[in-house]
């Protein structure tokens, strides 16, 4: 039955997981915004972050690992190298092309991405050094506890939601890219300026995903392949957001986690209420986009184009 | 700005549609069209008589194009409750486009819209098979009856490529044609429809002398041979008091002059709106 | 137009092989499948019974993503519907040519189901709901409180149905393989057909400008609807026939990287390409096997998990093709030989 205590204890995870995917739904956010690009290799450089600390931090590859911080820290520097780099390899051959083709190559480069993770490491769940898993939960108000990876997303995600809002709305970059997003010609003017904020908008996106990947990892004290299904549950995220909306991928991301953890503790298993069968509660996000795609598809905050001729 | 405020710069040759919309072979009724806080095209009424060629004329951003969208119903005006569109003295307010194309309303396009990969003959075979297709069946079967109308739809086609002297470039694809070709495949394609009222957006700019004089060519045999009613939106005054029986001047979205060329060329705010504003 | 031809009336200048040397090459061409069981062994004509029945799946992706312009992320849903159709109505009797084209019905209901939101959205949209049907897809089958309906995420199917009812039971290699091979052979021609007539013109159109095509007459909603549906059954089948020449069949033989496999295959031919299509899947299912055969000789001696790379092969490929050449190999071949027909001089 509905248990109040359990209900909240429930809602704060749900928050929690929200805000994880909310740095992963921000990230695919920022880079439709800025360049267009609908980036469905989301979950796979989530499971890279998720991975590089593994690869970096314990013994499963290297022979002499990184210290767990060390580690921690390397794997952000590798995102930040990996969104530079994808922009100057892949991603600028493909300005002005297809939506179309666009798409297909981010699925492409999740293949890629995926392959070299099983590869490395099988698609097996590999543990975290002991410092980067926190068994201790932290204590909030009416008795409810949240885990510490949940309350790091929580913290990181809202200061990252503010930082891009406050940088779209009063820095010049950010109207620049507010003119560029609306119109393709006034990029064009505007050249070079915009060059280099695409670039640094790549970086932003892959890094704040990257650190998603991470947590996600943290909270489960280790990364799994399962992580590469976050690619899609954020698309619920998105555009239950309205796609290009910062903010509406933050609510949108809370909105999801928060029905990820219902479904799985009322839909799954011993605790359910009707039990569906295992995964539903990743099941649920996934039909709760269906629904807003023939409900609403243009979210909360988006709004429809209006095409021209 | 308010409807009155435009009533009293209105022109002497204001006044409302030549006959009723729902008479016309194309015609609307208080039309307005709102982009967020601008409005494209404001109360336009319209009746386009069948076998008229008719120009729009008006400055840049006045709402031409909007109002050919909401005539043939890219665009829903808005949903206001006297707004009404008639083709061919049916009111096709709620219909979609593919609809009113297929009762007879052609269209060509400012920024062409062509089918870019393809080559000139398939774009005018796409449109013709809107006119006359076969079954599902009977295309994948591509046995008797779906051979034959596709046999029949390429002679049709091929008519229509040797009259607007494509002929030469029908293998070519359409992305690689100069601008004056491609404005011809425009055309060719809306008349594979065998529309009876063809709307035109700027056909003829970009062109040459000789190619507009070409496309004038056309336009006026179809028009004197097979009485096609023509509405077409130009910017060239020379061209428009020559072919058009009739012009309506738009202004910011309102109709501001109607009638005759002559008469609309020498009403002193169409003078003011043509050399003090554009 | 090569010198010395000339057409002489429009039926047979519209036909699929206008020119002679076409038609010396078919008829030389065509005897090769049917004689293949009688050159090669065992082995090698699973492989190209496989390839046939991938063939099917990816020209039914060509009517989705290559003419209509959809892009659908569900190949490895949509088989797994013709394949577990088939398999359930295998076990009624039905006989294995009903459960194949019912399987392949079912495919064709849901694709169609997942294209009605292209009534108002497009694109991108339609790419997210078809992967989150893939993902769902995945969970139902897994799911043992539905075995009532799927009958089971691992089953086996019977190696000799009847063919139609109780009449004439199949389920040799070699019935398989001309099974497979006619199946393909029908369904390449249907989609030759499908594209030298108006509907396949008006799927074009929609993939190249829905917003004219729409303003000049053409139906954009029911045609993607059509598109779907036709893709979805051609996929479904592929998905029945894939299930029993197997003979057994488990969801993880229908998973994402399904759906990517089939996408290089198609992409590498040349999207909207029937016979691109086809040599996309000859070509990439050698270079596959190539290539799994040698990573596995990699893996025992280095001890690592190199099988794991295929996927990247396969993304390295459509980036490749992508920026190269995004019409396909046979596009780039196309151009060789026009700069060839015309060297040294352009005419
Ligand atoms: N889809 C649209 N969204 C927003 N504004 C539009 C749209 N289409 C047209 N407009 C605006 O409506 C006005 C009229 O445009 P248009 O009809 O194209 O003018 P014309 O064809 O007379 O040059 C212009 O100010 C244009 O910017
Ligand atoms: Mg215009």
């Amino acid at each position: 039955m509905v248990d109040v205590s359990t209900f909240l204890d429930i809602t704060v995870s749900g928050i929690g997981l929200g805000a994880l995917y909310a740095l992963i739904a921000m990230g695919f956010a920022l880079i439709y915004k800025v360049t267009g690009v609908l980036n469905f290799a989301q979950g796979q450089i989530a499971m890279i972050g998720a991975y590089g600390v593994v690869f970096l931090g314990t013994g499963a590859v290297l022979s002499s690992p990184l210290p767990a911080f060390g580690a921690l820290a390397a794997t952000i520097v590798l995102g930040v190298v990996l969104g530079v780099a994808l922009e100057r390899i892949v991603f600028r051959q493909f300005i002005g092309e297809p939506v179309l083709s666009v798409i297909i190559v981010t699925l492409a480069l999740g293949g890629i991405f995926s392959g070299f993770i099983a590869f490395l490491f099988g698609r097996n769940f590999r543990s975290y050094p002991a410092e980067l898993t926190f068994s201790s939960r932290i204590d909030l108000v009416a008795g409810a506890t949240i885990q510490t990876a949940f309350a790091i997303a929580v913290l990181l995600a809202l200061v990252v939601v503010s930082a891009l809002m406050l940088f779209f709305r009063y820095t010049v970059t950010g109207s620049i890219l507010r003119a560029a997003a609306t119109d393709e010609q006034a990029a064009m003017v505007l050249g070079v300026s915009i060059e280099r904020t695409i670039a640094l908008a790549w970086t932003i996106s892959i890094a704040i995903t990257a650190i998603g990947g991470i947590l996600l990892a943290m909270s489960s004290d280790g990364a799994g392949f399962s992580i590469e299904a976050t690619g899609i549950i954020i698309f619920a995220a998105v555009v239950f957001g309205g796609l290009d909306s910062i903010p509406g991928a933050f609510i949108g991301a809370i909105v999801v986690g928060l029905l990820q953890e219902y479904g799985s503790f009322y839909f799954e298993g011993g605790t359910a209420i009707v039990d569906v069968g295992p995964g539903f509660g990743e099941i649920l996000p996934l039909l709760f986009l269906l629904v807003v795609i023939v409900v609403k598809p243009y979210g909360l905050f988006g709004t429809e184009r209006i095409e021209r001729l | 700005m308010s409807a009155d405020q435009r009533t009293s710069r209105r022109g002497s040759l204001g006044g409302g549609p030549k006959i009723p919309p729902e008479e016309a072979a194309l015609g609307c009724r208080n039309v307005n069209k709102t982009f967020g806080s601008l409005r494209a095209v404001d109360q336009v009424s319209l009746g386009i008589e069948a076998g008229e060629w008719v120009s729009i004329v008006g400055p840049n951003g006045a709402g031409k194009t909007t109002l050919l969208n909401i005539l043939n119903g890219f665009y829903s005006p808005d949903a206001d409750a006297d707004s009404e569109v008639y083709l061919d003295g049916e009111e096709v307010s709620g219909s979609p486009e593919h609809y009113r194309a297929r009762r007879g309303l052609g269209r060509t396009f400012q920024g062409l819209e062509l089918f870019e990969e393809e080559t000139v003959i398939e774009n005018v075979m796409t449109i013709r098979a809107v006119k006359e297709r076969p079954n599902l069946l009977s295309a994948l079967l591509y046995y008797g009856p779906g051979r034959q109308v596709e046999a029949e739809n390429m002679r049709r086609v091929e008519e229509i490529l040797d009259y607007l002297e494509l002929w030469e470039y029908r293998h070519s694809t359409v992305a690689t044609l100069p601008l004056g070709i491609q404005r011809r495949v425009d055309l060719a394609r809306s008349l594979a429809l065998e529309p009876d009222v063809l709307l035109l957006d700027e056909s003829m700019s970009g062109l040459t002398f000789d190619e507009k004089y070409d496309v004038i060519r056309f336009l006026s045999d179809l028009h004197e041979e097979e009485g096609l009613t023509l509405v077409m939106i130009e910017h060239d005054l020379e061209v428009v008091t020559a072919v058009s029986d009739r012009m309506v001047v738009l202004e910011k979205g309102g109709v501001i002059a109607r009638g005759p060329p002559d008469a609309v060329t020498d009403d002193p705010e169409v003078a003011r709106v043509y050399t003090g504003v554009d | 137009m090569p010198c010395g031809e000339y057409f002489t009336s429009y039926e047979s200048r519209m036909g699929l092989i206008p020119w002679r040397t076409q038609r010396v090459a078919l008829v030389f061409g065509l005897p090769i499948p049917f004689l293949v069981p009688f050159l090669v062994g065992g082995g090698t004509l699973t492989l190209f019974t496989q390839m046939y029945i991938f063939a099917i799946a990816v020209l039914g992706l060509n009517v989705i993503l290559g003419y209509a312009g959809e892009i659908v992320l569900a190949q490895g849903a949509f088989m797994a519907l013709g394949a577990y159709t088939t398999s359930q109505l295998l076990g009624t009797g039905v006989g294995l040519l009903p459960a194949i084209l019912l399987g392949g019905v079912v495919a064709a209901i849901v694709a169609v189901g997942f294209g009605l939101p292209s009534f108002r959205v497009k694109g991108f949209y339609i790419a997210i709901s078809t992967l989150a049907l893939q993902f769902i897809t995945e969970w139902f089958l897994n799911n043992g409180q539905f075995d009532a309906i799927h009958g089971g995420a691992r089953q086996t199917l019977p190696s000799t149905p009847s063919i139609v009812g109780p009449v004439a039971a199949i389920g040799t290699d070699l019935d398989i393989y001309y099974l497979a091979l006619v199946f393909v052979l029908a369904f390449a021609m249907l989609s030759l057909n499908l594209s030298r007539t108006g509907i396949g013109r008006m799927f074009r159109a929609v993939h190249e400008n829905d917003l004219s095509a729409a303003v000049l007459g053409v139906n954009v909603f029911r045609n993607k609807l059509m598109a779907f549906a036709i893709g979805g059954f051609m996929i479904g089948v592929s998905g029945g026939l894939f299930a029993f020449n197997i003979g057994f069949i488990d969801p993880q033989f229908f998973t994402l990287t399904l759906t990517l496999e089939h996408y290089v295959m198609l992409l590498f031919g040349g999207l909207g390409r029937v016979w691109g299509a086809l040599l996309g899947v000859g070509v990439v299912t050698i270079l596959r096997d190539t290539l799994q055969n040698g990573l596995q000789v990699a893996a025992e001696i280095t001890g690592t998990n190199a099988t794991a790379l295929v996927p990247v092969f396969f993304g390295v490929i459509i980036i490749v093709v992508l920026v190269v050449e995004p019409k396909g190999v046979l596009a780039a071949l196309g151009k060789v030989k026009e700069y060839l027909r015309k060297w040294p001089f352009a005419y």
